[in-house]
């Protein structure tokens, strides 16, 4: 037992699970003396997310002093590694800048310590998803992240659009999961295990294992937005609250595909055949994403649509390093899975930012932002503004910027497999990249109009806990595109994790 | 004790962070003064180096940093003190300070008074790392960086001129010729990469006379190379057109930059080059030829101006090309001394001449009746004499010097240049006479026409002295002008002994009375056929008798040869008719080869919103799709 206790990874997950029922305990307690919930829910949010810094320090140190950890609780079998730190380091860090966000954007609505607990619980959800290490449980965070999803996604529940969102994404998702249930079934009955590094020894290649590996493939791939897996995905991700829209974008649908990924490389001898597939799905993401990104108005979903288009990119650079066998892919696809958490993070948070400047989430005015209210906040909040495009424009692609680094990685390593496949699909990649200027530009050349929109001249002041999540995010773009050996910690056992899952 | 030169380029580098942060603040003329203290504190660094220098004459070089590595290439950020580039330094912060001092008065008032300084004591930072380079590559900087001073402070007033954009195109013009320049400066730099794998001056003098025989190509390819950078620096033909147009600039700018220092930067890199031109000596010819009949054309085209300040371009022009025909013919000393003694007495002629336009301006204030009045038109000069005598002495004393007549500073350098050209190519030197002829004669007709005679303007009539701020600084150069020639008087030969110890074998010709006594009577010939025909037109109250005399030829002079003509027919006019023409295309045809894929996406992104429909059966049916679609993938892959 006091190995469990002492285990830094434990305390990590420990924190926000234990968290959110206390977050909810607090919350309820206090409207018994004064009105409003939300405040001590949220301060016992933010300490323990802050808390949860501390063993992910020490997590962080013991990965690259000693190696992958194991720890064994029960039945319950969880391993740290590369991949599953870099998961949560998205998660805690997204999660901490949204908590701090959110109690401005929501200042005045009802449920909001549901709201944190909930938050806390996905995020809890999330870092189990990526250190399980058998198979059923692997599947159990994965449902718990989702019911906390989509609790979240329907927050504003007197909305129907939001309802609809949430319906949608609910039936949706649980279609994928019976799909992975029966997947787990499946390679329990072929191996008689569940234990990952144990299904890989004991099972050979054989046509169930196949199946199941398909099955896996859908039912991920609906949480993780592959298309043509992702119709749920503009809804939820534009109707949830912007701070969820943040959470949803940057780390719930990547942290479906980690999942995809474990389970993947415990079906062994078929690593190329999942490169090759990842690789099509990615290059479809990319272009259908974009695709579907060009005709919109609405601010928040657009940013949705170019989810599913960096998806797409995350995607490329890992099967580059799957099928080639090269490191840099794989980095750099894990290092565009944590710019995409920045990046898009910051445009939702910057988005969201205006909903509540422009009082666009009011009861009676509520109705979504759209590109014609963007123009000119440049005058009226200039430093919104430049993050917002900061945002934008990394999400584009534009060096010097955190996007471009690691689009540039991506494609660098897919030409430098001299495989003319991936030189073709690495070209396609830039081109996708270039394209996706088309709704992109829009965005930031609205915000620097010189003449304010109405909704803008009339907005109000933005408080300053929203501006610090904002600030914070802009800077770590300017950053990361600067110096992109900032999160090399973090990337480079990712990494070489991923690629030792699949040998 | 050599470390010192970091502070010459320490303090224009402070004076003009201060005033680019605290410039508003400190205001007019406090910015001023700050760039002019800048500027002679630089002069007093260089002259305490020059002392050490005198100690220890071998020099130094100061490593700063490591600036560019890649592969073999090693280029190191470090500051070259030797005899040759100290003589440059002190020049320039020398004169470069005396100038800033006179622009505080004549800048005094114009809004944007911080602004000047700024771009002054950048152009002084720019050309002291020039002068103090100890690599090609650190030189170039310095080059480009001088340039695009240039270019700032020619469109200093950039709302005036012609239309409004008269400066600002003089600007430009200056700034693309000069990179037709720039153009040879990088091939040289590439070219010395290839062969020597270094860039640094130290290397590369060792490794020239070894790798390279005398007259081999590969010499004569980088020695043109170089001649081009200086050919567009220096104002040479076929390149010179660029700088009569520059005289838009204020006059201290022209005084510093477009006289004194930066134009002289080719004779520099020639001189400092000198370990590559002595094994090229066809490159040598061409450049001593260049040289000289830049300097006859320029010294006839002076004749034919009007504009006060486009005279001295011209002769600036033709003694760059005196400069030029010195280091071709090997005689770097000469060269460098003309440098040195053309720095004083044209930047004295330009301020004196800037004093005149200055007091006419300011009159005009008072005269508005005449709107179109132009202050630097000569035509509308004349009988300043009396109104302005401190200026009148100056201008004269320099126009002297510049004639070349003992025992003026400009007799004793023009004269080491004859004499190099007597010994070696007597046909240079015939051509150089008549330069030197044409330049005592034009000078006397300005003379004539700008401080004798009826005054032809009210502003003219109404001229008074310039005050102090402007009259100081020009005795300080008359001064410099009347003495400059002491540094190498014939028989020590003390500059040409300074710079033995950079450059090789000068061997100082000995003075030769016959060729000095030539010189002097030519000189003394052309200033009594001007004032013989400006005396007795002006007392007519004629125009101007050449124009009569020589009739189109005299229009052919003053459009500088007509070179502008010909460049314009040949290849702006035809460039811009292409560009047209591209243009046509790219609105036609091009514009629909884009559209094409435009459409394209359009298109897809229209039909793939259609498959957005918000229908939750057809999501689900789609998973189930998606599972059999899938494992049909799967299999087929197997």
């Amino acid at each position: 037992m006091d190995a469990v206790v002492d285990n830094p990874l434990v305390w990590m997950m420990a924190l926000p699970l234990l968290g959110a029922p206390l977050a909810y305990l607090a919350g309820s307690a206090w409207t018994r003396f004064r009105s409003g919930d939300g405040a001590p829910a949220r301060l016992v949010a933010l300490l323990c997310l802050l808390g949860a810094w501390i063993p992910f320090g020490s997590c962080l140190r013991y990965l690259v002093a000693n190696g992958p950890l194991a720890v064994q609780i029960g039945d319950i079998g969880l391993r740290l590694d590369g991949v599953s730190l870099l998961l949560a380091a998205v998660a805690l860090g997204l999660g901490t800048l949204v908590a701090l966000y959110s109690g401005a954007a929501l200042d005045g609505e009802d449920g909001q310590a549901k709201y944190y607990a909930m938050l806390l619980a996905m995020i809890g959800a999330m870092i189990g998803l990526g250190s399980a290490a058998d198979l059923f449980n692997l599947w159990l965070w994965f449902e718990a992240m989702t019911i906390s999803s989509y609790l979240l996604v329907a927050f504003h529940r007197e909305q129907r659009a939001s309802l609809e969102a949430g319906v949608k994404y609910l039936v949706q998702s649980a279609a994928g999961s019976v799909l992975v249930l029966l997947g787990v079934a499946l390679v329990l009955a072929q191996t008689g295990t569940m234990d990952l590094s144990e299904i890989r020894q004991a099972g050979s290649p054989s046509a169930a294992l196949l199946v199941s590996g398909g099955l896996f493939v859908v039912g991920f791939g609906v949480k993780a937005a592959l298309v043509p897996l992702h119709t749920w995905l503009p809804d939820a991700h534009a109707q949830a609250p912007s701070g969820i829209s943040a959470m949803l974008s940057g780390v719930v649908i990547e942290a479906a595909l980690v999942g995809l990924l474990r389970v993947l490389a415990a079906l062994a001898g078929f690593g190329q055949t999942w490169g090759v597939l990842l690789m099509a799905v990615g290059a479809i993401n990319v272009l259908v994403g974009n695709l579907l990104a060009l005709g919109q108005v609405r601010v928040k979903r657009l940013l949705a649509y170019s989810s599913i288009s960096h998806m797409g990119f995350i995607l490329l650079g890992i099967a580059f390093g799957l099928y080639a066998r090269q490191q840099s892919g794989a980095q750099g696809g894990l290092f565009h899975l944590i710019n995409h958490g920045l990046m898009k993070g910051l445009a939702f948070l910057a988005a969201g930012a205006l909903i509540y400047a422009l009082g666009l989430q009011l009861p009676g005015r509520h109705r979504p932002l759209t590109i014609p209210d963007l123009d000119g906040t440049s005058r009226r909040y200039p430093t919104l503004a430049l993050a917002f495009s900061l945002a934008v424009l990394g999400l584009a692609g534009l060096p010097p910027l955190a996007g471009f680094m690691s689009k540039w990685q991506i494609i660098a390593a897919g030409v430098a497999s001299r495989d003319w496949w991936l030189i073709g699909l690495a070209l396609f990649a830039g081109i996708n990249s270039l394209i996706s200027l088309g709704y992109y530009f829009p965005l930031v050349n609205a915000v620097y109009r010189s003449v304010p929109s109405e909704a803008v001249q009339n907005g109000r002041a933005l408080p300053v806990t929203m501006q610090i999540p904002i600030l914070v995010l802009g800077l770590a773009v300017v950053a990361l595109g600067l110096w992109p050996r900032l999160v090399g910690p973090l990337v480079e056992p990712a990494g070489a994790a991923l690629l030792a899952m699949f040998p | 004790m050599f470390s010192l030169v970091l502070l010459v380029l320490l303090f224009p580098l402070m004076g003009l962070s201060i005033n680019l942060v605290f410039g508003r603040r400190l205001g007019d003329p406090g910015a001023g003064i700050l760039a002019s203290l800048s500027a002679g504190l630089a002069f007093v660094v260089s002259l305490v180096l020059l002392a050490a220098l005198r100690l220890e004459p071998q020099g130094a070089v100061i490593p700063l940093a490591t600036w560019i590595q890649i592969g073999t290439l090693d280029i190191p950020w470090a500051l070259q003190v030797d005899t040759l580039s100290l003589t440059m330094m002190l020049v320039v912060s020398g004169v470069g300070a005396v100038i800033h001092f006179y622009a505080i008065a004549y800048m005094r008032g114009d809004p944007g008074f911080v602004r000047f300084f700024i771009y002054l004591n950048l152009f002084l930072f720019a050309m002291l790392v020039l002068v103090s380079a100890s690599n090609y590559a650190m030189l170039f900087v310095g080059w480009e960086g001088v340039g695009l001073c240039s270019y700032l402070l020619i469109g200093f007033w950039f709302d005036r001129g012609e239309q409004g954009i008269g400066n600002a195109s003089a600007a430009r013009k200056a700034f693309v010729v000069n990179r037709i320049g720039d153009l040879g400066f990088l091939l040289a730099l590439f070219l010395m990469f290839w062969t020597f794998g270094s860039l640094n001056f130290a290397d590369i003098s060792p490794l020239a006379e070894e790798k390279l025989a005398l007259g081999a190509p590969l010499a004569v390819g980088i020695t043109t190379a170089l001649l081009v950078a200086a050919i567009g620096k220096s104002a040479q033909i076929p390149l010179f057109v660029w700088l009569p147009d520059a005289m838009a600039g204020p006059t201290p700018v022209s005084a510093l930059i477009h006289a004194a220092t930066m134009v002289t930067a080719g004779v520099y890199l020639i001189a400092r080059s000198q370990f590559l031109f002595d094994l090229a000596p066809l490159t040598q010819m061409v450049t001593a030829g260049i040289g000289a009949v830049t300097a006859l054309m320029a010294a006839a085209a002076a004749a034919g101006q009007f504009d006060i300040k486009r005279v001295l371009a011209y002769s600036t022009i033709s003694q760059l090309g005196f400069m030029m025909t010195a280091v071709g013919l090997g005689a770097y000393a000469a060269g460098i001394f003309h440098l040195t003694t053309h720095a004083f007495f044209k930047a004295l002629l330009f301020l004196a001449a800037g004093s005149v336009v200055h007091a006419l301006q300011h009159n005009h204030g008072a005269h508005m009746a005449h709107r179109d009045f132009d202050p630097q038109d000569m035509r509308g000069m004349g009988g300043l004499h009396r109104r302005m005598p401190v200026t009148f002495w100056v201008y004269l004393i320099g126009a002297l010097a510049l004639a070349g007549l003992p025992p003026l500073s400009g007799f004793f350098s023009k004269d080491e240049i004859l004499l190099a050209a007597f010994v070696d190519q007597k046909a240079l030197f015939a051509i150089l006479l008549a330069a030197a002829f044409l330049t005592s004669f034009y000078m006397a007709r300005q003379i004539w026409l700008v401080f004798f005679g009826p005054a032809k303007s009210p502003a003219a009539a109404a001229a008074r002295e310039s005050p102090a701020g402007l009259a100081v600084p020009l005795v300080i150069l008359a001064a410099l002008a009347v003495v400059g020639g002491g540094l190498n008087l014939p028989g020590s030969h003390a500059f040409s002994h300074w710079l033995e110890r950079t450059l090789e074998h000068l061997n100082p010709p000995s003075f030769d009375l016959y060729v000095a006594l030539l010189a002097t009577l030519l000189a003394l010939a052309g200033i009594t056929l001007a004032s013989v025909l400006y005396r007795r037109a002006l007392r007519a109250g004629q125009a101007d008798p050449l124009e009569r005399i020589l009739g189109r030829m005299f229009g052919l002079l003053g459009r500088g040869w007509g070179l502008d003509d010909i460049y314009a027919a040949l290849i702006i006019r035809p460039y811009g008719r292409l560009t047209a023409r591209l243009a046509d295309l790219d609105l036609g045809a091009l514009t629909f080869l884009e559209g094409l894929p435009v459409g394209l996406i359009r298109l897809l992104s229209a039909g793939s919103r259609l498959t957005q429909t918000g229908q939750l059966n057809w999501n689900v049916a789609g998973i189930v799709f998606g599972v059999i679609a899938i494992l049909l993938v799967l299999v087929w892959m197997q």
